[in-house]
């Protein structure tokens, strides 16, 4: 296990919930319970930190969700427990995923690859545990391909980083350098809040 | 684009302070007897300041990730702006405050533009 990545996130796990709890996930709600009704079969939620995404999660499913810091999984606990459906928590850093090959037939993630060390790593392993056709959905924040935007997030990187997460990768180039098949990409606040629909090749 | 009022008047107001906040700070720190580059650069660090002090603050009620670009952009030009014009006359800091603010206006309704755009422009 990645132990910096994860003291990090340990760290980050006693303010994340002030910061995001109230505006950020206000105002993301109704993007997060559109983008997460696709969910079906067997799914992998990937990054589910404090569990400010369960409740937006549709009912009824089956989703095993994993995170590297066990701090982020025990605040998200009680809110997996409130969940109308199946949902288990694992302490598993998405490098070192060591579920059978074809698990799942859907993979989600909601802005958790701008915070994994190795991202195209990451995506490949999510790749092999992926059954053959199957789905990679991405809410996340990427760089931009726009100046002002892009220089400017740039600029801010390298703060972001020590306390968070990074802020201008090429998400979408990352998701087909690993292999993946891009379905759609929908822009939802300018081009660096995104959704991003991916497909396993079968 | 965002149509909610709450979350428009939210981003305005973040981007109108900041502006406001870097233009007075900016007035008050900055000597214009320092070199231009000198000025400029600590003017612009001064608004980026000024705008990550607003981004953690407004970001609570609004979410930050939305406030961050027109507010950092407002911060940074308000800053190199109140300099540049400094440096030709002096500048009292309630209009410094208030070019700020019209920055920040202006920026967030760009910025603004810029989503609804990009937002079309679905692959």
């Amino acid at each position: 296990m990645d132990l910096r990545t994860k003291k990090k996130w340990d760290r980050a796990s006693s303010f994340l919930n002030l910061f995001q709890s109230f505006g950020a996930e206000r105002r993301w709600a109704p993007v997060k319970q559109e983008f997460f009704r696709a969910m079906q079969g067997k799914v992998l939620f990937v990054g589910v930190g404090t569990g400010l995404d369960i409740p937006s999660f549709p009912p009824n499913r089956d989703i095993i969700g994993i995170d590297i810091s066990d701090r982020m999984l025990a605040r998200a606990t009680s809110k997996a427990r409130m969940y109308r459906g199946r949902l288990e928590l694992r302490q598993l850093d998405v490098h070192e995923i060591d579920f059978a090959p074809g698990t799942f037939d859907q993979v989600f993630t909601s802005c958790t690859f701008c915070s994994v060390p190795n991202p195209v790593r990451g995506l490949e392993v999510l790749r092999r545990v992926l059954k053959p056709g199957g789905e990679l959905r991405m809410f996340e924040h990427t760089g931009s391909g726009y100046f002002p935007f892009n220089c400017l997030l740039h600029l801010m990187n390298p703060v972001a980083r020590l306390i968070g997460p990074e802020i201008s990768r090429d998400t979408v180039g990352n998701v087909v350098r690993a292999g993946f098949q891009i379905v759609r990409v929908r822009h939802a606040y300018l081009d660096v809040l995104k959704t991003i629909h991916a497909v396993s090749p079968a | 684009m965002e149509t909610r009022p709450y979350f428009i008047l939210g981003d305005v107001s973040c981007s109108v302070t900041v502006g406001i906040a870097s233009g007075t700070a900016v007035t008050a720190l900055v000597s214009m007897e320092w070199s231009m580059l000198v000025a400029m650069v600590a003017g612009m660090l001064l608004g980026m300041t000024a705008a990550a002090i607003g981004i953690i603050a407004f970001g609570l009620c609004f979410g930050m990730m939305e406030l961050h670009m027109p507010a950092m952009i407002t911060g940074m030009l308000t800053g190199m702006g109140i300099v540049m014009l400094g440096l030709q006359e002096p500048l009292a800091e309630v209009t410094a405050g208030f070019l700020g603010a019209l920055v920040g206006l202006v920026i967030y309704t760009l910025t603004w533009m810029a989503d609804a755009l990009l937002q079309r422009e679905r692959s």
